[in-house]
Parts: C-alpha cells; sequence; structure tokens
C-alpha cells in the first residue's frame, strides 16, 4: 500500500525491514522481499510525482572540478530512474578484480557473486536479454564494425532499458502488496543507535508530523550522495571508522579525443542493428594496460583536411570512407579527497547540507589519454582507419568534463573495516543491523552504468536478509 | 505564414563533394603492388599508385614540408626494401605498422599519419601538381529517399509552444521507420542540426532551448529533413506548422490568463443519467477540449474532482470513469495548471 505521510502518519511504523528511499535499490529490494513473505517499509523523502522544482532539500555546494550536482538528483519515487536512459551493462569480471587506480582497494566479491543479481537485474530494468557475450549475441557477424584484431581492444555493448522509470512501473506492485507499506513524503532524520546497532529510526515530514520506525533490519538506500550526507548528520556516524563515510566520490567522467576515418556505413550506433537493441563500443581486452574505459563512436559529418576519398586510395582502406567521432567513457579512480561533507547550512529537515568537492585533477586524465594513443596506434599500424587527435592535453580545472550523473563511492564496500563503510553483504561494518543499500558502495566502477548493478544488488541483499530474519 | 523554402535548406553549409569522389573508387588500374621492393619496376610502381592517390589536396602538399624530402620516393623506397617483404603491398603494410608501433608519426591538423605514408603523399602531391594546401570543398546537398519513414511528429504546435517537451526548454521529435537508418542520419529543422538518437524503429531528435525558442516564435512552416550527413543526401519529412497563438482565456475574475487559451469547442455538454456519453473504445466516458493552448500538466476537473486528462496540441481530454454515479443536474467542468495554480471555467456539463 502506498501512503502519503502528510495525510496519514502514525507514531509508530513497524517492520521486519526497514528502506529509505524509492529509487531502483528500495523499490528492488522492498519487493524482492516482499515475494519473500517479508514485512517491508519503505519510505520515500519526495512524492510519487515530480515536485516541479520543489526540490530545495537536494540544495548543496560543490568545491573542486565543477560538478551539476542539484540537476543530478531527483527527489520523488523511483529516484534518478525518473530520468535515466537507460543504459545498461552488468560490470565486467575484470572490474571486480583488478586493482583500481589510486591508493584506495576494489571489490570485495566477484562478479560470480552477483551472477543471479544481475539476471533479476535484467528483468527489473526490462531488458530483453541479460546476454553480453558478443560471441553468443554473433555481434561481429550481424554488425558491421573495425576488425580489432590484433589491437589489444575488443567489442563489448551496451543494452537498453525502455527506460524503466521504477515509481510508476512498480507503484502499483508496491500499492498491491499486503506486506509492503510504503509511505511518501516521509524523510528519515536520525538513528537510535546503541554500540553496534540501530534500535529505531525517526522520520518527518516536510510538515513537521514525525514517526518512529522499528525494524529488525534498515537498509538506507536514498542514493549516491544522500547517503553518506545522512550517515554524517547523525551524532554517531555508523561506519566512520576510517573517516571514509562521504570518501571516495566517483562519477564516470567523459573526453572526447578525436575523429576517425574508416570504412563507410559502420554500425556502433544504437538502432542499427536489426531485432536488437544494442549499443557496440570499444573497450581495452584484459592484458591491455590502462583504464577500463571505452570508446564511443558515432558518425559525423566528413572532414575537410582527410575527406573520405582519402579512404579509397589502395594503401589505406582502399574502400568508401566515413568519418566517426571518437568519444570515451572513463573508469573513475576513488580518492579520500573526492568527497562529500557536510556544510554548516541546513535543511528544512534539520540536516546539514551536502558539500561535494570533486577531485579530478588534470592528472586523471592521462592514463586516459595513453589508452586512447594505445588504440589509435593499434588501429592505425593495422590500416583499419586514421585518427585526427584533437584534444591531446588533459582538461584544465577549469575546463567543463561531462559526467554521467552517477554518484558512486560514498559508503564503499570493503574486505576490512580500514578499507570501507560497509562488509561484502552491504553491512555497514561496525552496526549488525544496519545495511546501505545503491551505488554508494561501489569501490570501482568500470564504464558500464550504475543501475543494472544496483539492482543486481538489491536482489542479493533481498536473500541475504532473508536469510538472516530467519524462519 | 511563412513558408521557408526547402531548397534553402539544400544549400545549408553540411558535407560535401566527397561522396561523388566516392563513386567508383578503388584505385586497381595501373601497376600491380605485387612487385618486390628490389624490382627495377618498383620505383616506376610507386610512382604510377602516387599518381592516382585521391583526397590529398590538404595533406599532401603539408608532407611535401614534413618530410623534407627532395626525392620522397626514393625514401619511401629504401623504408620498403628495408622490410625484407616480397611485394610492395606488403612492405607498405609492414612499414606502415612500424610507424606507428614506434610513434613515427606525422601530425597534420591532428591526422596522425605514418611517416611511410606521408613520403607516398609527398610524392603524390609533386606528381599532381599540389602545392598549396587545400580543404576539401563542401558541396550541395541532394535529396533523395533513403528511409522508409511510417511516422512522425508532432506536425503542428502554437506559437510561444514548446512542443512534445522533454525538459529543460527541449522539445523534439519523433520519426518511426520500417528499417534501421545509416548512424551517419541526423535531422534538421529550418536547416539546424538536431540532437538525434536511434532506438529501434524510431528515430528521436531534440532541440536546443535557444533553437526552439526561435522556431515557436513566430508562425509559420518549418521543413524537417533527414540527412545522411555521410552520404551527403537528404529526405524531405514534411513541416512543422507553427500556427498563430489563439487570443488567451479571460478567468473568471477578469483577468487574461497566463497559461491557458480560448476554448474553441467543447463537448459533451449533456448526457442521460447513467449513460456512457463520448463513448469510449473501453466502454467508459470522457469530456473533449478544443483550446489553443493548455499547459502539459493540465487537468480536466468535474465537480472539484481532478480527471485523467491528455493534453495534445489544440486538444485536451479526459475520461470520467464515474460517470454511472453522475447525479441528475449541472456539474461543473474546469481546466486547471497545478504549476501555475490557474483554473479556467469550460462550462457546465447536465446530466438528464
Amino acid at each position: 500500500m502506498i501512503k502519503d505521510a502528510r495525510t496519514d502518519l502514525p507514531d509508530v511504523l513497524e517492520a521486519d525491514v526497514a528502506i529509505a528511499g524509492g529509487g531502483p535499490a528500495g523499490i528492488a529490494l522492498a519487493l524482492e522481499l516482499a515475494e519473500r513473505g517479508r514485512r517491508v517499509l519503505l519510505i520515500e523523502g519526495g512524492g510519487q510525482q515530480s515536485p516541479n522544482g520543489g526540490t530545495s532539500i537536494y540544495d548543496n555546494t560543490t568545491s573542486g572540478r565543477d560538478y551539476p550536482l542539484t540537476g543530478s538528483r531527483l527527489r520523488w519515487l523511483g529516484g534518478t530512474t525518473n530520468h535515466w536512459g537507460g543504459w545498461v551493462r552488468p560490470f565486467d569480471p575484470r572490474d571486480f578484480t583488478d586493482a583500481p587506480a589510486g591508493d584506495l582497494p576494489g571489490w570485495p566479491i566477484t562478479a560470480d557473486a552477483l551472477t543471479e543479481g544481475y539476471r533479476k537485474a535484467a528483468a527489473w530494468c526490462e531488458v530483453g536479454s541479460a546476454d553480453y557475450d558478443t560471441d553468443r549475441i554473433g555481434l561481429e557477424r550481424r554488425a558491421r564494425l573495425l576488425d580489432l584484431s590484433g589491437t589489444g581492444f575488443e567489442h563489448q555493448v551496451f543494452r537498453f532499458s525502455p527506460p524503466t522509470r521504477f515509481g510508476t512501473r512498480y507503484g502499483a506492485a508496491l500499492d498491491e502488496a499486503a506486506n509492503i507499506d510504503c509511505r511518501v513524503n516521509l524523510n528519515l532524520v536520525e538513528l537510535q543507535q546503541t554500540e553496534d546497532a540501530v534500535q529505531s529510526a525517526r522520520a518527518v515530514t516536510l510538515d513537521g508530523a514525525a514517526c518512529t520506525l522499528r525494524a529488525r533490519q534498515f537498509v538506507i538506500a536514498m542514493g549516491g550522495v544522500e547517503n553518506a550526507r545522512f550517515l554524517l548528520n547523525q551524532d554517531r556516524i555508523p561506519g566512520n571508522q576510517s573517516d571514509l563515510v562521504g570518501g571516495g566520490f566517483m562519477d564516470h567522467f567523459g573526453f572526447t579525443p578525436g575523429l576517425m576515418l574508416a570504412d563507410a556505413g559502420l554500425q556502433y550506433e544504437r538502432g542499427q542493428i536489426a531485432g536488437d537493441d544494442l549499443m557496440t563500443v570499444m573497450a581495452p581486452s584484459q592484458g591491455t594496460e590502462g583504464p577500463h574505459s571505452c570508446l564511443l563512436v558515432t558518425s559525423t559529418a566528413p572532414d575537410d583536411v582527410l575527406p573520405p576519398a582519402f579512404w579509397t586510395n589502395r594503401t589505406s582502406g582502399d574502400a568508401p570512407g566515413a568519418h566517426y567521432r571518437i568519444s570515451m567513457i572513463n573508469a573513475p579512480t576513488a580518492h579520500r579527497q573526492s568527497r562529500i561533507s557536510l556544510s554548516a547550512d541546513r535543511d528544512r529537515l534539520g540536516l546539514r547540507r551536502p558539500h561535494l568537492h570533486w577531485h579530478l585533477p588534470p592528472t586523471e586524465f592521462e592514463p586516459v589519454i595513453a589508452l586512447f594513443e594505445r588504440w589509435m596506434d593499434g588501429i592505425s599500424a593495422r590500416n583499419r582507419a586514421r585518427v585526427r587527435w584533437t584534444r591531446q592535453n588533459a582538461p584544465t580545472l577549469a575546463d567543463n568534463v561531462g559526467v554521467g550523473y552517477h554518484h558512486m563511492g560514498t559508503t564503499r564496500m570493503a574486505a576490512a573495516p580500514e578499507h570501507g563503510v560497509v562488509d561484502p553483504d552491504g553491512r555497514v561494518w561496525d552496526r549488525e543491523n544496519l545495511y546501505i543499500a545503491g551505488s554508494s558502495v561501489y569501490p570501482a566502477a568500470g564504464f558500464a552504468n550504475p543501475t543494472l548493478t544496483i539492482c543486481a544488488l538489491a536482489v542479493r541483499m533481498a536473500a541475504h536478509l532473508d536469510q538472516r530474519l530467519g524462519a | 505564414m511563412r513558408r521557408r523554402d526547402l531548397l534553402q535548406t539544400a544549400g545549408l553549409t553540411f558535407v560535401g563533394l566527397q561522396f561523388g569522389l566516392l563513386a567508383g573508387c578503388g584505385n586497381d588500374s595501373g601497376r600491380s603492388l605485387a612487385v618486390g621492393p628490389d624490382d627495377p619496376e618498383a620505383l616506376e610502381t610507386l610512382r604510377s599508385l602516387a599518381g592516382r592517390l585521391d583526397g590529398i589536396e590538404f595533406v599532401g602538399p603539408v608532407c611535401v614540408d614534413e618530410v623534407g624530402e627532395t626525392e620522397p620516393l626514393d625514401a619511401l623506397l629504401e623504408r620498403l626494401r628495408a622490410t625484407s617483404a616480397q611485394s610492395l603491398e606488403n612492405a607498405f603494410s609492414i612499414a606502415l605498422e612500424q610507424d606507428f608501433s614506434t610513434g613515427d608519426r606525422i601530425d597534420i591538423a591532428g591526422w596522425q599519419l605514418a611517416r611511410t605514408e606521408c613520403l607516398l603523399l609527398a610524392a603524390a602531391a609533386t606528381n599532381q601538381g599540389l602545392r598549396d594546401p587545400v580543404l576539401a570543398q563542401q558541396g550541395n546537398l541532394r535529396f533523395e529517399d533513403f528511409a522508409s519513414i511510417e511516422r512522425w511528429g508532432p506536425d503542428e504546435t502554437i506559437e510561444g509552444e514548446v512542443f512534445n517537451p522533454i525538459g529543460n526548454g527541449r522539445g523534439g521529435f519523433w520519426i518511426r521507420v520500417a528499417e534501421p537508418v545509416p548512424g551517419s542520419t541526423r535531422l534538421m529543422l529550418d536547416g539546424v542540426e538536431l540532437a538525434t538518437h536511434f532506438e529501434p524503429g524510431v528515430v528521436t531528435a531534440s532541440l536546443e532551448p535557444d533553437h526552439m525558442d526561435r522556431i515557436i516564435a513566430t508562425a509559420g512552416m518549418v521543413p524537417l529533413v533527414m540527412v545522411d550527413t555521410a552520404r551527403n543526401i537528404a529526405q524531405r519529412v514534411g513541416y512543422l506548422t507553427v500556427r498563430p497563438r489563439p487570443p488567451a482565456a479571460i478567468l473568471a475574475d477578469g483577468s487574461s490568463s497566463a497559461v491557458f487559451c480560448e476554448v474553441e469547442r467543447w463537448g459533451p455538454d449533456h448526457a442521460p443519467k447513467g449513460q456512457a456519453f463520448n463513448e469510449q473504445p473501453d466502454g467508459s466516458a470522457a469530456f473533449w477540449v478544443r483550446i489553443g493552448c493548455a499547459p502539459p500538466g493540465s487537468e480536466l476537473v468535474l465537480d472539484g474532482t481532478p480527471l485523467e486528462t491528455s493534453v495534445r496540441t489544440g486538444l485536451v481530454s479526459a475520461r470520467v470513469p464515474h460517470y454511472a454515479a453522475l447525479e441528475a443536474g449541472p456539474h461543473r467542468l474546469t481546466i486547471r495548471d497545478p504549476a501555475s495554480g490557474e483554473s479556467l471555467e469550460i462550462g457546465i456539463f447536465n446530466v438528464l
């Protein structure tokens, strides 16, 4: 049942599991637990529809490299799935196993731990297939692509969600589930804690009504920024034994290094392969030095320095040529100083507002540029393209850098408490019944968009919590 | 009404001559590159090859300066001989690979060419009499159907009204196509390229806010064209009609509405008790209101109860699921814009 807390709010709400945050993590987790027969309380700070600009709760400040923090957050049921583009891809096995750049460790789990999660996540995100194996898909047989053999790069694919707006798509399921109590316009503001557990929590509406939440397990699923902000706002900050709550903020960042002249009619873009909604990218193969970034290929108008006719020459392509823009989605590096902290200013709920310091110095682009150069030399050496290298230097701090609106890493998962906030199950290290769901637990991110993995982790967490709750 | 000439679009500074150059490509004529680098004919074969190279009007003359060789073909042949390959073709491939692998590249306006090929291009420029670098010329767009368009929209809006809004002042078009179109396809509205995206069976394109403001500022017909930028061909899609903005509606307090235009017609205005008026395919009842403008979030309200409302250009409609429960007598129908809070009287619906 979905109820508006502004008009219907008892003094106490009780459940087996209380989840704060009605984005993809919270909704998938609630419905997965309900399916297992658990009593779930799901609270969402926003309403069921867009507040049409009424998101002042999310006002913030930033420093470091410019970051569009306000516009990248949405505060109503469904969270940021209300504006996502639907790009879907699981993290690669190497994203879980490779040691990331920087001084913070990577994932404490392997891709195998999410196999079942990814299978069900494909259904949550309404993706037609969970298959990303390019051989099984027959990608290079079905699409006209560059021959990458011997270049150290390989083709990978993104799939697409409709995109599923989780609040709209699963609103009816939340409303009809007898064992889900979903309250909108209800904000989690405080945890009542002992040394090692959460006893209860306090939630309020914007007009001042309050209630106590009681549950055996509590899950914070409020988003990549808000999860850290909420924890930092507590008198005793859970999971902050290593000062990592808020630290390690990451987002996929973009870079457009140049153009390519290659065979005409290459089919990399979405919508080019009949019968399958795919987009193909190029990514470094296992063993190729550099970040696990990817290169996107987009058709563009002919260049006037090296026109398509050049490609018809026997010593180049010996075929009709065309130009393509090459852009990159880059794996971010987690840095402690890239972090969410609190400003002195408070919102209407009395919580201190977030301040983001985004640490993305020009040096972060050096391995990206080196990777591009590696690809460029590989593809040119095999005479499969010529490349116009238009961005040979890293953007300065004043330059605008494209981002994915993917807030990650601020309550990172780790194998040991000194390296993170939550354990491999998503449980806050020093609280036995407090969990964090969402992309804030990612310690590394590759180039794949986060939503599918958010859902996969939620599926995995549901199984874990169900087991912990017992018979 | 303004009518813009499609031919104006055809003359856009876009794409060019290059496609024409592709016709009949594949320079197979002339000497074979199967001869070995040590063959007495090798030099003449390279000279012949250089004479046939296309698309080198800019890079050829630059290579002359960059390689700084008075006899670039001799220098090239020396490189090719060093590969120990048995044919010029293989030797060239090996030398090219070595250049890129060792970073022996020539940078021409960002284009990364192998030193080996730059030697050939330098010889070609000399051979073809190219002295100064010349940028490739852009030619005229030509019209030819290349996509199978099934439906598209929207095809009309009114002055000042963002059509098919997608947020942040942007709006856009959708085009259903029977077959995938080339990735180099872009939609152009009034000669301006739109951000174009592809989904299976659908091409979508959006206007930047400034462009949108310009388009909807004046009534008229604006040509929408689909262009394959790689081949420099265009296909007419149709026209977006921007209709003159109707007069603003007058609110109950006598002031002019900031969001609603005058209501032109509406209906039904009466129905027998219990009857599904304006019966829909699923058996329910519905109101329709022809109104020049109404914000996308507008809702029809019957006796204070909001109805499930659909807003399209010039038409607002709403289902009345509780029609069977309406008592005999007058019922007040209004339209409300939740964002501005404005409410406009539509009329009285009588249940007989």
